[in-house]
């Protein structure tokens, strides 16, 4: 029996029907066609998926989509600012931080939450805050720099 | 094909700079659609009932209460698929591979699918499936599988390549051997001779992304696949002559792709998806869960090698040799000969000798991975050279660098190389500073060499210029690694016009004559010499029309390029509207071939569009070998919360050729330099 929900989702409320066994990714992706979140492996392990949930950087593949009730979701989706790209897009682009592309959605987002939380991580601090996102092509070290570069233009310096 | 000169030493306007991949700004906005983003209406959820068991008789399938479940539109197993036991061997593999006919070979070996309206209901569905086994006993270890006592797989496997053709089945699929020389007289002649057996373990590529695909096929017999694949054009001649329909009528288009690494060669899921859909008359999107992934698409080959290798003091290799046995999957495939190949072939011997065996065994079927069976041959090979180095007191780098395969060589598998760069590029790991960069604690320096080939294989573009100047390449090429970017920039090198106003895309099946996958690190190579004809042909398409035009009978049209460079948009359409203006500049020369546009309505020959067609079919291979340079922890331990890296090189060096030097502004899988930016960049990247 699918339960109604009511949430905001990238800053617009949104309502929603799921299942209660479902998870917060399959009722973005197939529910709400936010295909911008992926799934990599279903159990939290890649990051693909990752979304925040009041702030809160989440594997959407873990949470329930009810959970989502009176939260607010932020998707790779909502990260520009109508045309203008956040500093985090921009600079992935820029460095080169992205290949195939496919957990570049998830990076961006737990890059987010860490910069929100700690605008200007060292290079120990970024690696600890992306260690829940694998990425199979880049090898990691242009992430790194796209974050740190894009923590500068965020801090205005 | 001879190396054009013309070319050596060329600088180039385009080649080589840094623009911002074309593809980025969707991938950082979500918008980028891979193989599960994409939906069709009326579309069913289909899944795959997998063996639990290694090895086993399939004695009976009752799918009979699964079809009468609500919701359920279709359920299928092999005998809903054309019997290709007589046919070719080849292709029966692949499709058993898809949907086990009597027997399963490898634990998650698929034995059923459904289609249902949704997921509660597939997953309901499977589980009413009854499979009757007879399980058998099974063998996962490649040198298991080839003693006399191992169960064997196939009761019809008589190992090809041997003469006689033996009489008693075994799991040895086939032998493939190598070489030149006498290696016993090699052998006699070293001063040492090192012999070690190497085992590798079989590693999945490890794809974030999932094999996926949506498939519609209709009662008229034409069907639509969407799939993430690295060959769409492959996947299209694959599922249509399994699936007994006409290639023609299949049209497949390829999702963006979240990483293949080789795996997303070989079609998986796609016939039994289009299966499904035909079936049920309905769209089935199937899409493996991780666990599907790692149980039931082909990971590389396990292997165990022999390697016995004869050195003189001066570091003369007198002789090599090396049997690999190369774990294939249930099926036959030519990853053991890939690897007898590949071994010695960076190093120029006077005998040599390779033998590769293609084992079958209990686990998936083996897949493509990344230059697919070399590394575990170049792992086996170069640990031999370093051990006989240190064993002579010579330098590991110069004792390769004395036996590099030069110009001339005959390589360890038959053919006399043109030029190759193993011997320069050595040379400049030598000079590198990391060669002579001091070694924290606990660090440790290695290098090795490897070999790939360049597989040319078949590639068709089209090149269309638009109405106002702007260049669309259209390739078949998948791009896994940021092609589009290299090849408009190729083009836009050819044409002399900027890369802004190149857009390569990647077309559908129906769009284009055949292209060969993007595998064997050929994709950036053929399209890009593809596009490059193309670029010409509409050269000289300009030259003609403006020959018409012009008074001068064309012969004073000098810079066609410059015809699709000139001026801003805006200043091109104006060109166009104003069409009448004088036709020579002040050097006398024609300066209707500037306008092209307008060249083209005033042309005699009529409106006719700029398409300009290119076929390009390599007519073998291209070969290089590479030399890595490490410098890293000598124990890689693991800190927690640092799986970014922790285990990572220091400083990995790649020699590369310059040629394949496209575009730098890519990332280099695995390949990384420090963070900062003393060291150049080390070069393109593989898929």
């Amino acid at each position: 029996m699918a339960v109604l929900v009511s949430t905001t989702i990238n800053g617009d409320p949104i309502e929603f029907a799921c299942e209660p066994n479902e998870t917060l990714l399959d009722a973005l992706r197939n529910r709400l066609g936010l295909t911008g979140a992926k799934e990599g492996c279903g159990t939290g392990d890649c990051g693909a998926c990752s979304v925040q949930v009041d702030g809160r950087l989440v594997c959407a593949c873990l949470v329930l989509g009810v959970e989502a009730e009176g939260r607010e979701v932020e998707t790779v989706e909502g990260m520009a600012d109508g045309a203008t790209l956040h500093p985090l897009q921009t600079k992935f682009i820029e460095h080169a931080a992205l290949q195939c592309g496919i957990c570049t959605p998830g990076f961006l987002i737990a890059a987010k939450a860490l910069l929100e939380k700690n605008p200007d991580p060292s290079e120990e601090e970024i690696r600890f805050g992306l260690a829940g996102n694998l990425c199979r092509c880049t090898g990691y070290d242009k992430i790194v720099r796209a974050v740190q570069d894009a923590a500068k233009v965020m801090r205005g310096a | 094909m001879p190396l054009d000169a013309s070319y050596t030493a060329k600088t180039f306007k385009s080649v080589g700079t840094r623009p911002l991949r074309p593809d980025g700004i969707d991938k950082v906005t979500g918008r980028a659609k891979y193989g599960a983003d994409h939906n069709l209406p009326g579309q069913l959820v289909g899944l795959v009932l997998r063996s639990p068991h290694a090895h086993a008789k399939i004695k009976k399938i009752d799918t009979s209460k699964a079809e009468k479940l609500a919701g359920v539109k279709a359920v299928m197993t092999a005998a809903d698929l054309p019997d290709l036991t007589n046919g070719d061997q080849g292709m029966f593999d692949i499709l058993d591979n898809c949907m086990a006919r009597t027997k399963v070979f490898y634990d998650g070996h698929a034995v059923a699918a459904v289609a249902a309206t949704d997921m509660a209901t597939a997953k309901a569905a499977l589980k009413l499936i009854k499979v009757d086994y007879e399980v058998l006993p099974h063998v996962t270890e490649v040198d298991d599988a080839v003693k006399a006592s191992a169960p064997v797989l196939h009761a019809n496997c008589f190992t090809e390549g041997v003469e006689p053709k033996p009489k008693k089945a075994s799991n040895i699929a086939k032998v493939t051997e190598f070489g030149h020389g006498d290696v016993e007289a090699g052998f006699a002649e070293a001063d040492f001779v090192i012999e070690r057996n190497f085992k590798t373990e079989q590693t999945h590529q490890g794809y974030i992304e999932p094999h996926a695909c949506v498939a519609s096929v209709s009662p008229d017999g034409t069907g639509e696949l969407w799939v993430c694949t690295q060959g769409h054009f492959v996947y299209r001649n694959h599922c249509a002559m399994l699936l007994g329909m006409d290639v023609s009528k299949l049209r497949v288009t390829s999702s963006e792709i979240g990483g293949g690494f080789g795996g997303k060669t070989h079609v998986w899921a796609e016939p039994v998806a289009l299966a499904l859909s035909r079936k049920a008359n309905r769209p089935v999107k199937l899409v493996m869960t991780r666990d599907e992934v790692f149980r039931a698409s082909g990971p590389t080959s396990a292997t165990s090698i022999d390697v016995k290798i004869g050195i003189k003091k001066d570091g003369t290799i007198t002789a090599g040799s090396a049997e690999l046995r190369y774990a294939s999957g249930p099926y036959l495939s030519m990853w053991a000969e890939l690897g007898a190949m590949t071994s010695f072939a960076c190093y120029d011997l006077k005998n040599v000798r390779t033998r590769g065996y293609e084992v079958l065994v209990n686990r998936p079927k083996s897949a493509a991975y990344r230059a697919p069976s070399a590394p575990m041959a170049a792992f086996a090979v170069e640990s031999v050279v370093d051990e006989l180095a240190h064993k002579i007191g010579m330098d590991a780098l110069d004792v390769r660098i004395k036996n590099a395969a030069k110009q001339g060589t005959k390589s360890s598998y038959g053919p006399v190389y043109g030029p190759i760069g193993i011997g320069p590029t050595l040379e400049a790991a030598r000079k590198h500073p990391h060669m002579s960069a001091p070694l924290g604690p606990n660090q440790g320096r290695g290098m090795a060499c490897g070999f790939w080939f360049n597989f040319g294989g078949q590639t068709c573009t089209d090149l269309n210029v638009g109405q106002d100047g702007s260049v669309t390449l259209t390739v078949g090429t998948v791009d896994v690694g940021g092609s589009r970017a290299s090849l408009a920039l190729c083009v836009a090198e050819e044409l002399g016009i900027p890369y802004s106003q190149v857009k390569c895309l990647v077309a559908d099946t129906g769009t284009l004559g055949h292209n060969d996958m993007t595998d064997g690190s050929r994709g950036t190579f053929s399209s890009s010499m593809a596009g490059i004809f193309a670029a010409r042909n509409a050269i000289g398409v300009l030259k003609e029309r403006a020959a018409r035009t012009c008074q001068g009978g064309g012969r004073e049209v000098r810079q066609p390029r410059a015809a699709l460079a000139q001026g801003d948009r805006r200043s091109r359409r104006q060109h166009w509207r104003t069409g009448g203006r004088p036709c020579r500049d002040r050097r006398g020369r024609c300066r209707r071939v500037l306008r092209h546009p307008y060249l083209r309505r005033g042309s005699r020959s009529g409106n006719r569009p700029f398409a300009h067609h290119a076929l390009y079919g390599h007519p073998g291979r291209r070969q290089g070998g590479s030399p890595h340079l490490c410098r890293g922890p000598v124990s890689g331990r693991r800190r927690p919360g640092h799986r970014l890296g922790a285990e990572r090189g220091i400083c990995v060096w790649q020699g590369r050729s310059a040629a394949e030097r496209r575009l730098p502004r890519l990332p280099y899988p695995g390949v990384l330099g420090p963070a900062d930016d003393r060291y150049p960049d080390p070069g393109d990247p593989q898929p």
